[in-house]
């Protein structure tokens, strides 16, 4: 058999076999959905059982979170100074704190992600919308902020107007990084709060999914005596841990909304974590 | 014409590779050949590739995730005062020491990465920052600062840099955050100003809103033959039984231990004394170990263990060494407990570095009755000259020490009405059990 025949065999056998391997991949795919399906409606009917109903515009397919490590780059951290305060002058204060000062203000940055700007007054001017003026800003500082209304607060107190809005990364909320604007008498003054780091250096596997996790909040109600009816809102995020300075992990973690408050739940292990996010 | 074909044939052969790239794709998603691929490291390597392009799990060993401080560097005693007086100090659990020294650990890193030069302050003025709001660190034994820093992940600029310590103070000073220390060599207070603002930490602080301890120089005359910075608790945590026992009968790796020391394990032939001795010579270098659990390196070349490739090696080298090689040797077989950094001297005349380390469990140290340390190393111009490893496993009972130890008011009465010096509750090791006793450090 010359080459070129031998060739022709090999094509027709290897397309059969893809052939064959991409049948039992669509039918697992199909199973898959099936029981994935299967066990979202016993999810939800052992939620009923105890008294306890999934809101409708809960998502429970959405995406399980991962774990990441994070580390500070202070070439991008400077990037992003120059961004808000334009030409800088840094001053390296020890411990990995910095100090950025420029002619319209000021900056510190920690190793802990926290940071803080003070601003000279008419610099960045607050227009009509303080929030939209705060998240284009964040946007501006390399941090995401939340992508809905849920986790903006706004409050005026003695003429000034106060923004807080939660961070994101990568599509997830981060709970526990949030970011103040203050404006005063329609200009930006101060802005403090914490921030993710700028390079990933690894990831961990995925943490549990929405499933697991409402059982587990199933079991958290029943051992700790909570009355909850109603379900709203199941959302992934994470919260970041510093484990040394200039490196953070972020952990997953699970915000549940229900009738009787708010609830976090650790995304690997399924406990409640102490209410101090939010 | 020829070469039309030979195209033909070229794009048939890349059709061949791409199809079988994607059956291997395919046939992982499915796991109908994981066995047969897992069988050939080369068709392993090659699915592991098709694993990545289909989007599936990381090989094993991909995931490392962030890493935590020394353990060796971690304090015995934290007190945590907020603002509203309120002193909350964490004796005796190691797990609730590490949980808190993590809330302030990249603080204290901070403190001592931007500190200024140390200036020397009244007793008094380190006393009032011992009560004032802040977070006090009792290492127990001496930290070199710079050497603490390091393991912090920090770097020290400042005179301090020289400077030993076993007690740590962040203080409040207005808005800002000092450092203040008591420095072993002249036993003087010293401050430095910090980059740090107050805020850094005050919101931790008010956390530990519960009151359960005082230093004994707050009771002024009642405890004046007392070491001053003896916490007090009102009252004693649980400390429970221990085992203690000698792993060397269940085998240690002694290969790895040859390995760690850079004994060439093929040249160094064990040769076993009638007592059961193991001895490795290997030139000028030798290692015994004893059946009891103890073994010995000694080297007298110019070979062999070196710190760094200089010939010499400053404090900070030689702890890192010192503890790199306790936690792969007795580290590995102490069970419970942990070997923890106790100690460096440095003589002048002979240029030698000698250094410690002991056993701690659950924030007790453990005191061998025979005064023999868990790893005692002597460096000399960068050599390793004497090391000194003393194997024993520790394990707990399940049980709480019955009857329980002194509580620590009654210690301290105790140790007034003898003299006076520092109560010290530890485990302390005869060799055949493990009881708790108050000593006199």
């Amino acid at each position: 058999m010359d080459k070129a025949k031998i060739k022709n065999f090999i094509i027709i056998i290897l397309l059969l076999v893809n052939m064959f391997l991409l049948a039992i991949v669509l039918m697992d795919i199909n199973e898959a959905k099936a029981a994935g399906k299967q066990a979202e409606l016993s999810v939800i009917s052992i939620l009923d059982q105890n008294g306890i109903r999934l809101d409708e515009s809960v998502d429970i397919s959405t995406d399980t979170p991962g774990t990441y490590v994070l580390r500070r780059d202070l070439d991008e951290e400077k990037k992003l100074v120059r961004k808000i305060l334009g030409r800088t002058y840094i001053e390296d204060m020890g411990g990995n704190i910095y100090y950025y000062r420029s002619e319209t203000g000021q900056a510190s940055y920690r190793g802990t992600g926290e940071f803080d700007y003070l601003l000279d007054a008419g610099e960045i001017l607050m227009g009509n919308d303080a929030v939209r003026t705060a998240k284009k800003i964040l946007s501006k500082m390399g941090v995401n902020p939340a992508m809905n209304n849920d986790f903006v607060e706004v409050s005026e107190i003695n003429g000034s107007t106060s923004v807080v809005l939660t961070c994101s990364w990568n599509g997830s909320y981060v709970f526990d990084n949030k970011v103040s604007f203050l404006f005063s008498n329609d200009s930006l003054i101060l802005i403090s709060g914490r921030r993710v780091f700028d390079s990933q250096i690894s990831s961990g596997d995925p943490s549990l999914d929405a499933l697991t996790i409402l059982m587990r909040f199933l079991d958290l109600v029943k051992t700790e005596g909570h009355v909850s009816s109603v379900i709203s809102g199941l959302t992934p995020g994470y919260v970041m841990n510093v484990t040394s300075s200039s490196v953070s992990e972020l952990m997953p973690v699970w915000r549940i909304e229900t009738d009787s408050g708010v609830y976090f739940l650790d995304g690997i292990t399924g406990e409640a974590v102490a209410n101090t996010i939010n | 014409m020829p070469n039309r074909k030979k195209l033909i044939e070229a794009v048939k052969s890349l059709f061949i590779v791409l199809l079988l790239i994607s059956a291997l794709i395919l046939g992982n998603k499915t796991d109908l050949f994981s066995h047969f691929l897992s069988s050939s490291a080369v068709i392993a390597g090659v699915a592991d590739f098709a694993k990545l392009i289909g989007g599936g799990q990381p090989a094993p060993g991909d995931a490392a995730l962030g890493g935590d401080y020394s353990p060796a560097a971690m304090p015995r005693f934290i007190m945590m005062n907020s603002q509203n007086g309120l002193s909350y100090c964490i004796k005796y659990n190691r797990e609730l020491l590490a949980d808190t020294y993590r809330q302030f650990s990249v603080e204290l890193g901070e403190a001592l990465g931007s500190s200024g030069e140390p200036v020397m302050v009244p007793m008094r003025e380190w006393e009032a920052a011992l009560v004032g709001p802040g977070v006090f660190f009792d290492f127990l034994y001496e930290q070199p600062l710079d050497v603490l820093s390091g393991w912090l992940g920090m770097y020290i600029d400042s005179a301090a840099k020289d400077h030993t310590a076993r007690y740590i103070c962040l203080a409040r000073d207005g808005d800002n955050l000092d450092l203040y220390y008591i420095r072993e060599k002249d036993h003087a207070a010293y401050k430095c100003d910090t980059a740090l603002s107050y805020g850094s930490i005050s919101s931790k602080l008010e956390s530990y809103s519960l009151d359960n301890s005082s230093f004994a120089f707050e009771f002024s005359e009642d405890y004046d033959l007392l070491d001053p910075y003896f916490i007090i608790l009102n009252q004693l945590p649980e400390v429970y039984e221990l085992t203690a026992g000698n792993p060397l009968y269940a085998g240690i790796d002694e290969e790895g231990l040859l390995g760690l020391l850079n004994i060439n394990s093929i040249v160094a032939i064990p040769y076993t004394e009638p007592d059961g001795t193991k001895v490795y010579v290997d030139g000028d270098v030798t290692l015994r170990v004893y059946p009891s659990g103890i073994a010995v390196f000694r080297q007298s070349g110019e070979e062999g263990l070196k710190i760094g490739t200089s010939n010499s090696a400053s404090s900070s080298e030689v702890v890192e060494k010192a503890y790199s090689i306790a936690a792969e040797s007795i580290g590995k077989y102490c069970g419970a407990a942990e070997p923890c950094f106790t100690g460096i001297t440095y003589n002048a005349e002979t240029e030698i570095f000698t250094i410690t380390f002991d056993y701690s469990l659950n924030g007790l140290p453990i005191k061998r009755t025979d005064g023999l340390h868990a790893l005692e190393m002597q460096v000399k111009n960068g050599i390793v000259t004497n090391l000194s490893l003393n194997y024993r496993e520790y394990g707990f009972t399940g049980s709480i020490l019955s009857p329980s130890p002194l509580p620590e008011k009654q210690a301290a009465v105790l140790v007034q009405a003898k003299g006076g010096g520092e109560p010290l509750l530890v485990y302390e090791d005869s060799g055949s059990s493990v009881s708790v006793s108050w000593l006199i450090n």
